[in-house]
């Protein structure tokens, strides 16, 4: 469970989130919409514990992980995060991309889960590959592989279709709601296209002048 | 449509004219900078050709020569290993930082790139001794700087802000958005060893390289030190036989090494990341990093702090009183001049040659690899062939105006800076983004007004930069200078050369001071340029 009270951060003097107060249930999902601008990456960087919050304080499952002058370190929160643009590290593998983020478990462990979640994403013949030997929707999907990969409590997606053709966008959905599915995470989904937005069942919030408005809500 | 076709036949000739005018100052550039080296290979063709095949003994060191050239490999080797190390650790360190005391010594400690080493020489044989009569007072065993060990500390420490520069560009190259996901994925110490030193290794390897380089070809502070090392002995060979074919040969197994370095390491500067592009605001990013992480780091920090504030509180307390310190300046008044004056002109005159240049580099086509090389193997040729390469092309009865003036220190900094500008050019030509100027190019109504009012204000922090290292570097030129300068004519630097060799004096801590000033306010001026080059790009 997210629970986010009176959340206010400003940079260099203008205030981009104000008093915002959020809360999402375990496996539940939420979409974000607001413009450009808006507020949403910010959101999604103080909930992952890469920027620290001005005033208000971030719950997940009860424990206090950001308030101002304290952040649960982000690999610390199991999160799983997608960036707007893939962001995979250069110089690794797709495998070796992957498997980063498992780097605490059994070696054993590591190998099958990482064919487990190539599998997945349709990227087995990818392994090997270095980003800029893949197309831009097979660095989608191992970026996604990657957020999932250590099944994490709560995934976070930022404007992940952003940069892809309305083909790709559709089966790149398709994955995400598959494997939202399947690891029944709490979902915040960021965006500001509102047929991407309607795609995500749960509640639809809008932010605007830093606040979250509640749009409708999920069955 | 009409109008259309009117105009475009105006921008196609106006291209023309300019590529015509870009390609004269780019055969200008090969001539300066490849000049001196080429005539040295011609002698030695020439000299083969009349019967001097003993000469050829010349390339392949034995005995004396070879012990000779190890004992400098090492000693070039010793020197970068220790400087990257703490390079490395330092700009760790000061990069996770926000301190206003840590950033002034690190602001300090890269101004101090512009400090010639046997300054750095002539302040730590002062702390020395100071240290030495302490020592005695309290009975304690004295620590001399002497002899190879000597050497390799000052050379060391001179160095080190070479290191931390190229450390910290290399890290602040790194796309944020990948340490972020990093964070994401595993504690602040394992991405130090995953991500963020892979991902900056590119320019780290650039900077030993260069370093390699540096310590490799240069014989001052080795030559303090009461040591021989191979670069003197090419200096030598020239000044005992008048023959720059000789000291060419004697030169070539230094060039193998230097070249095949320089070839490695640019490599990887070419393959680097330069995008620093950040549209978000700056995250609150600092690095939770173990204490022994953060010791280990502070160690780094700390010695870079040494290699910066000793040299710095030695001059000051050397150079005396303001009077002494206006009598040393009045009596070198006619050196402060003339290299102030040099240094300005080759600055001025190695801009046209850089931007003419620079865009070779960045083309993606087959050719941009050459111009690389082309651009960076001057940087590996030793100051002194530098030198005795112009004295063979410009000794001539025809060229004696030349020869005999004020224009060979000119062309010694050109053809040993001119590179530098080219590079930093470059740089800034391969932040801004292409499509700035392709719209330029499609509203563009005659070639000077693009150039004037789009291209050069985009490319103005890389010029003023790399004119500014220019300026700076050669300030402190040795090598070559020494080789070129006419008689009557001497620079700042030649001057404290040859004071120092009659011992440390008020007089020479003076000059270093001036030195070292103008090379912190120059410094510091190519800093805010560059900080101001990235906002400028970014905002674009």
């Amino acid at each position: 469970m997210i629970e986010v009270k009176n959340l206010t951060k400003a940079y260099a003097g203008k205030t981009v989130l104000e008093r915002l107060d959020l809360e999402l249930g375990n496996s539940e999902a939420a979409v974000i919409l607001g413009p450009s601008g808006s507020g949403k990456t910010t959101l999604l960087r103080l909930l992952a514990g890469l920027d620290v919050p001005d005033s208000g304080e971030i719950r997940m499952d009860g424990e206090l992980v950001s308030r101002p002058g304290y952040v649960l370190e982000p690999h610390k929160r199991q999160i799983g995060f997608v960036f707007q643009t893939s962001n995979l590290w250069p110089h690794m593998t797709v495998r070796r991309n992957i498997s980063f983020g498992l780097g605490s478990i059994r070696q054993a462990e590591v190998r099958g889960r990482l064919n487990e979640v190539l599998k997945e994403a349709s990227i087995e013949d990818l392994a090997e590959r270095y980003p800029d030997e893949i197309s831009g929707g097979e660095a989608s999907r191992t970026a996604i592989a990657r957020a999932l990969a250590p099944n994490p409590k709560y995934l976070f997606l930022d404007e992940p279709l952003i940069h892809l053709d309305p083909e790709l966008k559709l089966k790149i959905m398709a994955y995400i709601l598959e494997s939202w599915k399947r690891t029944r995470a709490s979902m915040i989904y960021v965006t500001h296209d509102r047929d991407e937005a309607t795609e995500i069942p749960g509640y639809t919030f809008y932010l605007r002048s830093g606040r979250l408005e509640r749009m409708d809500s999920a069955p | 449509m009409r109008a259309i076709n009117q105009f475009y036949p105006k921008i196609l000739n106006s291209r023309f004219k300019g590529e015509t005018c870009a390609g004269f100052i780019r055969i200008v550039f090969l001539f300066v900078v490849f000049g001196p080296i080429l005539v040295l290979v011609f002698n030695v063709i020439q000299k083969l050709g009349t019967g001097h095949w003993d000469w050829l003994a010349l390339a392949f060191p034995t005995g004396r020569r070879l012990a000779l050239f190890a004992r400098s490999l090492g000693f070039a080797i010793s020197v970068t290993a220790g400087a990257t190390i703490i390079g490395l650790l330092a700009g760790l360190y000061f990069w996770n930082q926000s301190g206003k005391g840590n950033k002034f010594l690190c602001w300090l400690a890269l101004v101090f790139i512009a400090v010639p080493p046997y300054v750095h020489a002539l302040t730590w044989m002062s702390a020395f001794n100071g240290l030495e009569i302490i020592f005695r007072r309290f009975n304690l065993p004295a620590i001399a700087l002497e002899g190879w060990g000597g050497a390799l500390w000052v050379q060391m420490m001179a160095l080190v802000p070479v290191a931390l520069g190229m450390t910290l560009l290399g890290v602040e190259t790194i796309d944020p958005d990948h340490l972020d996901a990093a964070r994401l994925a595993r504690p602040d110490s394992a991405n130090v060893l995953k991500v963020i030193l892979p991902l900056a290794l590119p320019l780290v390897i650039a900077g030993a390289g260069f370093i390699f380089l540096l310590s490799l070809t240069d014989y001052s502070v080795a030559s303090l030190f009461q040591n021989n090392v191979y670069a003197l002995e090419i200096f030598a060979e020239f000044s005992s036989s008048a023959e720059s074919g000789r000291a060419f040969l004697l030169a070539l197994p230094l060039l193998l090494v230097t070249v095949s370095v320089l070839i490695v390491s640019q490599k990887t500067v070419r393959k680097a990341a330069m995008k620093p592009v950040r549209t978000l605001p700056s995250p609150d990013r600092h690095f939770a990093w173990p204490s022994w992480m953060r010791a280990l780091l502070g160690i780094g920090a700390a010695f870079t702090a040494i290699a910066v504030l000793v040299p710095l509180a030695v001059l000051l307390l050397s150079a005396g009183s303001p009077k002494a310190l206006a009598r040393t300046v009045t009596a070198a008044q006619s050196e402060i001049g003339f290299t102030f004056a040099i240094s300005l002109l080759i600055a001025l005159i190695s801009i046209p040659l850089a931007v003419a240049c620079a865009g070779r580099l960045v083309r993606s086509n087959r050719n941009h690899r050459l111009w690389w090389l082309l651009v960076t193997i001057p940087i590996a040729v030793p100051a002194s062939l530098t030198g005795i390469g112009l004295v063979f092309l410009w000794n001539r009865p025809l060229f004696g105006t030349v020869y005999g003036g004020a224009l060979m220190p000119i062309l010694a900094g050109l053809a040993r800076f001119a590179p530098f500008v080219t590079l930093a050019v470059a740089a800034q030509l391969r932040r801004i983004n292409p499509l700035l100027l392709d719209a330029a190019r499609v509203y563009q109504t005659n070639l000077w007004r693009y150039w004037l009012k789009i291209r050069l204000p985009l490319l103005l922090p890389g010029i003023a930069g790399g004119a500014g290292i220019a300026f700076l570097l050669s300030l402190g030129e040795l090598g070559a200078t020494l080789v070129v300068a006419p008689p009557g004519l001497a620079t700042l630097t030649m001057r404290i050369y040859n004071y120092l060799h009659y011992g440390a004096s008020d007089s020479v801590a003076g000059l270093c001071l001036i030195i070292l000033v103008s090379a912190l306010a120059g410094g510091t001026g190519v800093l805010i340029v560059f900080r101001r080059g990235f906002r400028l790009v970014r905002k674009g």
